[in-house]
């Protein structure tokens, strides 16, 4: 089910109506409802799949009882691999097993062996990496005695299945949600109402910039070899603001959401293109895998700690895996590298943690060395986008190669032109409004909070014009779907 | 949780009035051709004393002028509308036509290659607007081979016409104006507001398709079952004929000569040099108002010398 469709519009309500009103009194009951809720949420799309989450729900919950009781270190170490094999191995399976079968094909050929095999017409279960994770660090803390084993297979149930964050995240830690199916929530009106501004501007940030962004990029990436190196660079800035519209838009309404019904998750995305360097952009971009891989992978492998070479293995290791998260392409796998290339300076050079802090805290414009750092920063994420969204590598390379033509000084030309510059003053809106509201949770968060109420409210309608009036309603799913 | 509630049920009871307020303004100032609404009118008027319908794509729209063609016996509508395929007029005999208006004596099938490409833009569902509402409910409730996403989206013309609003805004002018003055019983004047060179070269990615040509004989053999009696005329073109004409020629004379119906082709040599002039086109495929009136009164003559059983001559 997707959040901007008329299904969901009549889900939601549902659901909230019977939380609140219905099974308010009764815990387990509230719990049984937000699975039952969550599995229809996910099943509206393939019913089939649900299996693979039940399974690994009973496998997670299995092994974390057992490690609750269980002192040998061996067996411990047994039930956490048995976790891991079972998640990753579903995750292996259905997102990777082609690419392995393929390259594994293409090596041999390489030595002159020729080897026949059959890839499989596999389809890839929605968010099955996002659940797969969440999963996996419940297993990982429990393992870790950093949290203790949950003895309720409902609110454990519900923990992997909450159906806002189920199938493009933020991935939750245990330590964060699982607690929240504990205890009864309460109705907390100041929180419903950031909810449903949260849930808007998600809205906002999908259906009017991702969504018209990913006209252009779509016809610029597609038919990259017709077009001028100008065009090509607008195409990928097309795509930088569709896959951030996209993702941070899923997030905001996953987030506000959650808050509809008492449960909050962990914030996603925070400005990341006012980042003053790319470690800062990786403190501020889909925060929830970031934080996982560096406390699940980047941590157990020494992290920064250690020589030179071990520093640099570590950057590699947990931006290229962070890549290959995405996709099985080898595309992902370069955007990652070509992320760890930019980052390992910083770390090498200790500067990896130098912007912290909000850019330009308090004031209303930066200074011009701010303005020059973002805009190397957006331009360096800009150049690595292309990686991320070309079909494989030949065609990042030829995407390039056209971006590197005297063609580049020409002015943009291309079928959408007339109504491109349209798009262009919503984004130009956007970014202001994102500048604005950057000391935030997300942008609109306080927009508005001196206005007399009716003024707010005709911001908030204001908004829904817009994205009714200038939003894009081609049927077009999240970007993050797929992974 | 009330306070929460009763500030919801304000907010939305305020967007749903400003949606009924949009809906009306949308339903006033659209900026849709004029000709689409009354069309519809008449193909669902039970009163109609028109017994000869035209219909087609907008090659016949703006370029058959029904009074041109009327007789003593047969009084002519023109029910073709732009970008049309013969499954859309499958759906429109069924769902309305049918349901409503009168038994009808004659049909002129316009034949263009657009149309037997089945390449045309317009779906039948998107034309709801236009239904009268108890044809509307019929096809909503009981109709399964109707897209009701598109029946019900585009009854609405707040959603309809949502688009048109940006467009405005980015200061579209269209490339098409519609002489309003002139319309005349489902014709209407087309105008071009840019110039079309035409010593240009065209080329039409359209295909006749096996599947176009299967519905466009079931159209035939449903208006067959209907009794009128039915010619297929092939509206002109200027200065090309394409390989998909070729193509769909062939189609239609095997079409003509196995149902029985006369086909007129207006490119033949005969009609030539009466139409092929820049005048008498707006562009490559539509006649001007100048070039309509030529047509129907060519098409009248055609009509005439068959029903008079006399051999036509230039």
């Amino acid at each position: 089910m997707l959040f901007h469709s008329i299904d969901f519009a009549i889900f939601l309500p549902i659901v909230f109506i019977l939380y609140w009103f219905v099974t308010n009194k009764n815990l387990r009951l509230q719990n049984l409802l937000t699975v039952t809720a969550s599995y229809i949420f996910y099943g509206w799309w393939d019913w089939r799949f649900l299996s693979l989450i039940i399974f690994s729900t009973i496998v997670d919950y299995l092994v974390g009882r057992n490690l609750k009781n269980e002192e040998s270190q061996i067996r411990r170490k047994i039930l956490l691999w048995t976790s891991i094999l079972v998640n990753l191995g579903f995750l292996g399976f259905f997102k990777y097993y082609n690419f392995f079968l393929d390259n594994f094909v293409s090596a041999f050929s390489l030595f002159g062996t020729e080897i026949k095999a059959n890839s499989l017409n596999i389809i890839l279960p929605v968010g099955i990496s996002f659940y797969t994770f969440q999963t996996l660090s419940y297993t990982i803390d429990v393992y870790k005695r950093k949290l203790e084993p949950t003895n309720d297979f409902i609110a454990f149930s519900a923990f992997v299945s909450f159906f806002p964050q189920l199938v493009a995240g933020p991935i939750e830690r245990a330590t964060n949600l699982l607690p929240q199916f504990y205890s009864k929530r309460t109705f907390d009106h100041s929180k419903a109402v950031d909810g449903m501004r949260q849930i808007l501007w998600g809205l906002f940030k999908k259906i009017v910039i991702a969504d018209n962004c990913a006209e252009y990029a779509n016809l610029i990436f597609n038919n990259s070899t017709d077009y001028s190196g100008s065009t090509l660079v607008l195409g990928a800035i097309f795509f930088t603001f569709q896959i951030y519209g996209d993702f941070s838009g899923y997030s905001d309404i996953a987030i506000g959401t959650s808050r509809l019904f008492g449960v909050n998750l962990m914030r996603n995305f925070a400005f990341p293109y006012f980042s003053r360097d790319i470690a800062e952009f990786w403190r501020r971009w889909h925060i929830s895998l970031s934080t996982w891989f560096r406390d699940y992978l980047y941590i157990p492998l020494g992290g920064s700690h250690g020589g030179t070479l071990m520093k640099i293995r570590n950057t590699f290791i947990i931006f290229i895996v962070s890549g290959f998260w995405h996709g099985a392409n080898w595309t992902f796998i370069v955007w990652g590298a070509l992320n760890a290339i930019y980052f390992l300076p910083l770390l090498l050079t200790n500067n990896n943690r130098n912007n912290l802090e909000t850019v330009a805290q308090g004031k209303l414009l930066p200074n011009i060395k701010e303005l020059s750092l973002m805009l190397l920063t957006f331009g360096l994420t800009v150049f690595a986008w292309i990686f991320f969204r070309a079909e494989n590598i030949s065609h990042a390379f030829s995407y390039i190669a056209g971006i590197l033509s005297t063609s580049l000084f020409e002015i943009p030309k291309f079928e959408g032109m007339p109504t491109v510059l349209t798009t262009i003053i919503l984004i130009a809106i956007f970014v202001l409004v994102e500048w604005f509201g950057r000391e935030g949770k997300y942008a609109i968060e306080s927009l508005g909070f001196s206005w007399q109420k009716p003024l707010r409210w005709l911001l908030y309608i204001g908004i829904l014009l817009i994205i009714f009036y200038a939003g894009n309603f081609n049927d077009n799913t999240f970007i993050y779907f797929q992974f | 949780m009330k306070k929460f509630l009763l500030q919801l049920s304000l907010f939305l009871t305020i967007i749903l009035a400003i949606i009924s307020l949009l809906n009306i303004f949308h339903s006033r100032h659209n900026n849709e051709p004029p000709h689409y609404k009354l069309q519809y009118t008449e193909t669902t008027n039970s009163q109609s004393k028109y017994n000869s319908i035209i219909i087609g794509t907008s090659m016949a729209t703006h370029g058959i002028r029904p009074s041109q063609l009327d007789t003593s016996e047969r009084r002519y509508y023109n029910l073709a509308l732009n970008g049309t395929t013969p499954d859309f007029y499958l759906k429109w005999l069924n769902n309305l036509f049918n349901v409503s208006h009168p038994k009808v004596d004659y049909w002129i099938v316009s034949t263009d290659l657009f149309f037997l490409s089945g390449a045309g833009w317009r779906d039948f569902e998107q034309d709801s607007e236009f239904f009268p509402s108890k044809n509307f409910w019929e096809m909503l409730m009981n109709n399964t081979s109707l897209d009701k996403s598109l029946l019900v989206s585009n009854r609405l013309p707040l959603i309809k016409y949502r688009s048109r609003v940006l467009n405005s805004f980015e200061n579209h002018q269209g490339a098409y104006e519609f002489i309003v003055d002139e319309y005349d019983r489902g014709y209407i004047t087309l105008k071009r507001n840019d110039k079309v060179d035409f010593s240009k070269d065209v080329n039409y990615t359209i295909k006749i398709t096996e599947d176009a040509k299967s519905k466009y004989t079931e159209l035939i053999d449903s208006l067959l079952t209907l009794g009128g009696e039915i010619i297929i005329i092939i509206p002109p073109v200027f200065s090309f004929l394409p390989e998909q004409y070729i193509q769909a020629k062939i189609f239609l004379e095997v079409l003509s000569k196995e149902k029985n119906i006369p086909l007129y082709d207006f490119n033949d040599e005969i009609f030539d040099d009466k139409l092929q002039s820049t005048e008498n086109f707006v562009d490559f495929i539509h006649l001007s108002g100048k070039g309509s009136k030529i047509f129907s009164s060519l098409l009248k003559q055609r009509i005439n010398a068959r029903t008079h059983n006399n051999v036509y001559t230039k």
